[in-house]
């Protein structure tokens, strides 16, 4: 048993920075994480962090942007506070040593990314995400903030509207523990694994989301799923959008400039934002003008080695060891792979959901400030101004509950529950995970993709359904209680069912197409019935999630067509 | 997870021979052989994730994102540390089977999975965190110039892969030693002009000791292997000259 005011469970950017912050506010603050921080996904975000630093720029352009982003489904209110906050928080990450790269004048870089009417991306190279993550460790170690590395948390613990805290699993023993807390906040990241072709990590299979789902928050806009146009075709390994920033071009295999010369988007071409940019790619490769594997080519050839070393030495070492082609010398094959999710826990600006006691923060939260699509730059921004804010009101709720009502015998309970079910997962006679996996991974990839249709969501709806039959008694093959991987493995298969099931769900009861989710069936975005975000509730085992709708905040910025 | 599939090129099959060992099964550990079939472009880690999910759900092994950046799946391979994720299996003698072991130099905790606790303990013991010795220049943001940022870019890639540490020989006899991974590490604070000369000294003393940067015996090895392209010997050897010039040398 182990107890703490304010109990953090993920260890990226998100949890890193509300770990920080609680901490500052004077809780006692632990970090429970299925992988030591440094190898979190943060890391591998590259491009950039926006803010609107200098004088030229205007932190209310910054949120008009990001309104126009979102296709207009994006809480305006958060939005405002995210773009307000942003150059301080840039700022305090700089302070805490992060290494951005740096002007001629010795101040921070930025540099132009895709939908964004100033260059207002702050970056470090291509690596900002892992500066980032890596500085906010530093700060976590400087801090002597507890960090529980490589424990699963299994179960968020809830009973009458409160969150008392998680069960989980040490993955070196395979001992499973309660954490009992005041404030417990989720930032566990995103869920990229429910599709086979993703930039996202291995480990990134919407836990988070699957339990905050179980223990009765809703699901927000989990139909927004955001195709990053740039993926290398035979792992999905994310090209940042930094190149198209720094002057890459798109071309089919016409030698046409498809973005401008098509006519998908006449003024911002290649820096369109995402949701335009991969659905343009896809149209092209339909229509014939791709090149192998569903490709367009992206062209850096024209920067010269020196420029490329210097601003996307990644991207170099990544073409050139995971794709064979040289940036230097020939175009890099791209197609759009699963990227990100705008969807995820509801929660308010200070990370607060439906449930006492318990936040949601960075990409498994719902603010929502990304609406429809989320405009690169702004999720590293996402983390550290809501980690910070949901640190400090955790902290602060923290402070104020009566220890009295925190009560660590019913995560104990819950506890042994879970041993339970672990014991039955061990003891099924089913299929393995893997088959299961793959063939979730497979449906979704074909039916919930860029383009959808009501046929093929119906199809991939049956198939989650029998993939949930067939998890029933689903077998763990390993024995061994020291990091059993394919306990881990099938444990995670579960969160991967209910975010599909949620995703498509929700997609299929969306009909009009807005930012990423496009619809061949119903083309047009429609304001009248859909200026509305989608509530995904969870309804039993064998019942579909329960949808439910939630009024958009506006303020300044009707929406108005969406044209780049 | 995606991995090869519509457009595998079938190169024939290769022999992985793993390094199996599990603690409350196994008195010791042994290699066991897995055939499978070899695609173009296919990596160490497509190799392992393929015999995992369809031959041996019991081999064990961390790994996560893939691409070369969580630094989550090193291992020795063929006699040396790599990354699985970024090397190419084709790029392997595959004249005999691939061998595949956890790192040398750490505990065994379970088949490919070693303890790295020291590892991370040695990276603490630095004080890996800026400390700047005076106010931002701007009033909120220190200034730094471009070319001293470039001149830290190669160490600030550090993945804590723990390759390096594990290719040292005096790493592995001394634990008490720092080790290349923590100095590389505290040598990206060292040559930071934003902390300032203050710290930049205290960092310098209190890596001035036996245990610290007089324990590398510059043999390159942690140079050699790192799969970033990060030399911390040469980061050490300018820190030692350093010290060397402040006669602050500590005389074994």
């Amino acid at each position: 048993m182990h107890k703490h005011d304010v109990l953090i469970v993920g260890a990226g950017g998100a949890g890193l920075r509300a770990a920080v912050a609680a901490h500052e506010a004077g809780a006692d603050v632990a970090i429970v994480s299925k992988l030591h921080p440094v190898r979190s996904h943060t890391g591998a975000a590259e491009g950039g962090i926006n803010a609107a630093l200098k004088d030229e720029d205007d932190w209310h352009d910054h949120a008009y942007d990001t309104v126009k982003g979102s296709d207009y489904i994006g809480d305006q209110e958060p939005i405002n506070i995210m773009t307000r906050e942003a150059p301080n928080e840039v700022i305090n990450l700089e302070n805490m040593g992060m290494a951005f790269s740096r002007e001629e004048d010795k101040r921070v870089a930025q540099r132009p990314f895709g939908g964004l009417s100033f260059p207002r991306t702050t970056y470090a190279s291509d690596k900002t995400g892992h500066m980032l993550l890596h500085t906010m460790y530093e700060q976590v170690l400087k801090r002597g903030i507890t960090v529980y590395d490589e424990w699963y948390v299994t179960d968020l613990v809830v009973e009458n509207g409160r969150a008392h805290g998680v069960t989980a699993i040490d993955l070196q023993t395979g001992r499973v523990d309660s954490f009992a807390a005041n404030a417990t906040i989720f930032a566990t990241g995103g869920m990229g694994q429910v599709y086979e072709h993703t930039t996202n990590a291995v480990a990134n299979t919407g836990d988070g989301l699957s339990i905050a789902y179980r223990a009765g928050v809703p699901m927000e806009d989990m139909e927004f799923i955001q195709f990053h146009p740039t993926t290398l075709p035979s792992t999905g390994i994310l090209i940042t959008e930094a190149c198209r920033g720094e002057g890459g071009i798109l071309y089919n295999n016409e030698g046409e400039r498809f973005m401008y010369e098509r006519g998908y988007a006449p003024n911002a071409g290649e820096l369109a934002s995402r949701d335009v940019v991969s659905r343009a790619e896809l149209i092209e490769v339909q229509e014939g003008r791709g090149f192998e594997q569903g490709t367009v080519h992206l062209d850096l050839t024209h920067f010269g080695e020196e420029k490329i070393e210097e601003r996307l030495a990644q991207i170099l070492e990544l073409a050139r060891d995971f794709e064979g082609v040289d940036p230097v010398e020939e175009p890099i094959p791209v197609k759009p792979g699963q990227h990100y999710t705008m969807g995820g826990i509801a929660c308010d600006a200070d990370g607060k959901t439906n449930v006492e006691g318990f936040y949601a923060v960075g990409e498994a939260a719902c603010v929502s400030v990304h609406g429809a699509n989320r405009l690169g730059g702004n999720a590293l921004l996402e983390l550290v101004v809501f980690g910070k804010r949901a640190g400090e009101h955790a902290a602060k709720a923290s402070a104020g509950s009566s220890s009295a009502s925190v009560s660590p015998s019913k995560v104990e309970v819950r506890a042994e529950e879970e041993r339970e079910r672990i014991e039955e997962l061990m003891s099924g006679t089913g299929v393995h995970q893997s088959e299961i996996r793959e063939e979730v991974q497979e449906i979704m990839t074909e039916k919930v993709g860029v383009f959808r249709t009501e046929e093929g969501l119906k199809e991939a709806r049956e198939a989650i359904q029998d993939a949930k039959r067939r998890y029933e008694d689903v077998t763990v093959k390993d024995s061994s209680s020291t990091f059993n991987t394919d306990l881990t493995q099938t444990l995670e298969l579960r969160s991967i069912l209910d975010v599909a099931e949620v995703i498509t769900e929700s997609a299929l009861a969306r009909t009009e197409s807005r930012g990423a989710h496009s619809r061949d069936d119903y083309t047009e975005r429609n304001d009248d019935d859909w200026l509305k975000h989608t509530m995904a509730h969870y309804a039993g085992e064998n019942e579909y999630p329960r949808l439910e709708y939630d009024d958009v905040i506006i303020e300044e910025y009707e929406p108005k067509e969406r044209s780049y | 997870m995606s991995t090869k599939t519509a457009d595998d090129t079938h190169r024939g099959t290769v022999t992985l021979k793993v390094f199996r060992y599990v603690p409350e099964e196994d008195e010791d550990s042994y290699f066991k052989e897995y055939s499978i079939e070899r695609q173009e472009g296919m990596t160490v880690l497509d190799a392992l994730i393929r015999i995992r999910d369809h031959q041996d759900p019991t081999l064990t092994f961390r790994h996560s994102c893939r691409m070369a950046r969580c630094g989550s799946d090193a291992m020795y391979i063929d006699g040396r540390q790599r990354l699985a994720c970024n090397t190419q299996i084709e790029d392997l003698d595959l004249s005999t089977p691939v061998q595949i072991e956890p790192l040398p130099n750490e505990d065994v905790e379970r088949d490919l999975v070693v303890d790295m606790d020291g590892f991370y303990d040695r990276m603490e013991s630095v004080e890996p965190w800026f400390q700047p010795d005076h106010e931002p220049e701007t009033g909120d943001e220190y200034l730094q110039s471009h070319e001293n940022r470039q001149n830290i870019d190669t160490v600030l890639d550090c993945i804590w892969c723990g390759c390096c540490s594990s290719s040292c020989n005096p790493a592995g006899n001394d634990d008490d030693f720092t080790g290349p991974a923590a100095l590389a590490k505290a040598y990206r604070f060292f040559k930071d002009e934003r902390e300032g000369d203050e710290t930049r000294q205290r960092r310098l003393e209190m890596l001035n000791k036996s245990h610290g940067l007089w324990r590398c015996h510059t043999q390159f090895n942690c140079t050699e292997v790192c799969p970033k392209g990060i030399s911390p010997t040469e980061a050490i050897m300018e820190m030692s000259k350093e010290a060397v010039k402040q006669k602050l040398r500590f005389w074994r």
